[in-house]
């Protein structure tokens, strides 16, 4: 099987580290695989999750994260989030991540197939600008999301491959 | 997590409804109703999110930062606080903008007001009426009504996303204008979309119209804006069910906010020191008249409108409504829409207060900003409608309860929760102090 894989940026760059997802993303862009997309959702919502995972597609949601150092990067499978008393993602004032997560299983959504990759952030406040840590991660953080796109294509001969 | 109780010592009769996490709402709060003897002794909304300070962050602002600023005390209504912001400095200013200017901001807030309405109506309330614990067992047992809850938030998100810039804290919006204002083909998906939405708005009356309330009629104080000729939403005069008539800008002349314990919210109440209630409910009650006539025709197909006025649990109603009446009116200024020949006028700061109110999804938030002769804000007062429900709320469990003690405690709190949840309690929001010292170090 075979399908597209979308990555689901969240964050706002106007939050500080809120924004860590925005610009690890940013790196990539040059060289990304031709058949992913990329849209940036601000605050993941359960319809995004629907859209991207429809038809065979693959998804990696990418968030600033509390409750790891600021810069280290996290990957798990995204339905763990919905469990999980861990690094929580940073997204402001929206639906919580496990109500999320379970209206998007519930609409039909195959999470097994989605990825969550996290960006410790420090300051989550009004401002722009990331801290000095998260910046130093960021070619860590694009590495990350890189490898484990390139991971979705050699497992799923995506059509990118 | 629930907590529940009863003692029964030396013959008293003592219950405890608690709920630490209240559910399904937006922020931090919790529920403590204690009964004595059948009499309730406290009923408490505790707002225990961490005061955000955005009055005192604003102080030393230009007012176009300001309007940036005011945009991030919410996610779900930030139209409402930076429309709020503008009007009041362009009073203030005396700023006239192009007609097609205001229609644009118009559709900016009716987006918020779908985006907002649409959450609450399918996602948080929904499942109080349907017996579900969640929107995630809502979606299991009907899959469909769910996805159509998704599809209005979504086009109400597109509103903000193509007239604001984005869905999350739009940037469009500007003393003296706009920062870009759209032409028309930018404009055209919105069209099919709100065809689309306002059917569903339609359905959604329906829908909710068929649920089963629980009874609860009481006489409120009800307070929105009311405008001449529109639906009231970013114009108009501060009215009452008991006959107040202000001008937007004299919030202060009527109501005051206190401080109360174990809260991060003021509460506001009449000068009097009544609690009043916001919101859909008493706008139409007030302004129903103004309906577009789609939404004034879904709402009489109801026959619920007395009703609407007295039961708070009926505000899912009052809420759908509106969705059409936004719904229809973004349609209407998407067809009527030309492009300004101008975005923004330039203008020219003057020194005094800046104050406006309008009507958020939630109810009326009223802005005043002391601002000096360049413009810079030297004090603020924003007064958002959650915290001035907050009292009306607490009235309204005290009210409430003695019509569900003999039900089990786990039903009854369940009860005090779903009542909570018809205010649509925003509580990110509410949470601020009014007064804040800093003192200097060293």
């Amino acid at each position: 099987m075979s399908g597209r894989c979308t990555i689901l940026v969240c964050g706002d760059p106007s939050r500080g580290d809120d924004g860590a997802a925005i610009a690890a993303v940013a790196r990539l862009e040059q060289d990304r695989p031709p058949a992913t997309r990329v849209r940036r959702v601000g605050q993941l919502a359960p319809d995004d999750l629907v859209a991207a995972l429809g038809a065979g597609g693959w998804c990696v949601v990418v968030d600033a994260v509390r409750g790891i150092e600021p810069g280290r990067v996290l990957v798990v499978p995204l339905r763990s989030l919905a469990a999980s008393d861990g690094p929580q993602p940073a997204s402001s004032h929206a639906l919580p991540i496990e109500i999320v997560i379970g209206l998007a299983e519930a609409l039909g959504a195959d999470l097994d197939r989605a990825l969550f990759v996290g960006i410790g952030g420090r300051r989550f406040e009004l401002g722009t600008g990331l801290s000095p840590e998260v910046i130093a991660g960021m070619d860590a953080a694009a590495g990350t999301i890189d490898r484990e796109i390139a991971h979705l294509v050699r497992r799923e001969a995506l059509p990118c491959a | 997590m629930h907590g529940e109780g009863s003692i029964a010592s030396a013959g008293v009769d003592e219950r405890l409804y608690a709920v630490d996490e209240l559910t399904r709402v937006e922020g931090e709060g919790s529920l403590r109703l204690r009964v004595r003897d059948g009499e309730v002794i406290e009923a408490r909304l505790r707002i225990f999110e961490a005061p955000r300070y955005f009055e005192r962050i604003v102080v030393g602002r230009t007012p176009d930062e300001v309007i940036d600023i005011v945009a991030r005390i919410c996610g779900i209504c930030p139209i409402a606080y930076q429309l709020t912001a503008v009007h009041a400095f362009e009073a203030l200013f005396g700023v006239q903008v192009d007609p097609s200017v205001r229609a644009l901001r118009r559709l900016l807030y009716c987006g918020e007001w779908i985006e907002s309405h649409a959450l609450h109506v399918y996602l948080l309330h929904a499942p109080d009426f349907l017996g579900l614990s969640s929107a995630i067992e809502l979606a299991r047992l009907d899959r469909s009504l769910v996805e159509r809850g998704l599809r209005l938030k979504k086009i109400g998100n597109e509103i903000l996303s193509v007239v604001g810039g984005r869905p999350i804290h739009p940037v469009s919006l500007r003393v003296g204008g706009l920062w870009h204002a759209p032409r028309r083909p930018a404009l055209a998906k919105l069209r099919d979309d709100l065809d689309e939405a306002v059917e569903i708005a339609q359905q959604t009356v329906a829908m909710v119209a068929a649920f089963e309330a629980p009874e609860f009629a009481a006489r409120r104080l009800l307070v929105s804006l009311r405008h001449p000729t529109d639906y009231p939403m970013d114009e108009g005069r501060l009215v009452s069910s008991d006959g107040l008539d202000l001008p937007a800008t004299a919030w202060e002349q009527a109501f005051r906010e206190e401080q109360v314990e174990g809260t991060s919210a003021l509460h506001a109440r009449t000068r009097e020191g009544e609690a009043y209630l916001l919101g859909p409910t008493a706008r139409i009650a007030l302004a129903g008249e103004r309906l577009h006539p789609l939404a004034r025709a879904a709402l009489d197909a109801t026959g619920q409108e007395a009703e609407l006025a007295t039961n708070v649990f009926r505000s899912i109603l009052a809420r759908a409504v509106e969705l059409v009446q936004a719904t229809v009116e973004a349609r209407e200024l998407l067809d009527a829409y030309e492009a300004p020949r101008h975005a923004a006028i330039p203008w020219r700061p003057v020194a005094g207060t800046a104050a406006w109110a309008t009507e958020a999804p939630r109810g009326l938030l009223f802005h005043r900003y002391n601002v000096d002769e360049d413009g810079i804000v030297r004090s603020a007062r924003i007064v958002p409608p959650t915290s001035q429900n907050q009292a009306a709320i607490e009235a309204d469990l005290a009210r409430f309860a003695p019509s569900v003690l003999d039900l089990p405690q786990a039903e009854a709190t369940r009860r005090f929760e779903q009542l909570i949840r018809s205010y649509d309690p925003c509580i990110s929001c509410a949470a601020h102090f009014l007064d804040v010292t800093v003192e200097p170090v060293g």
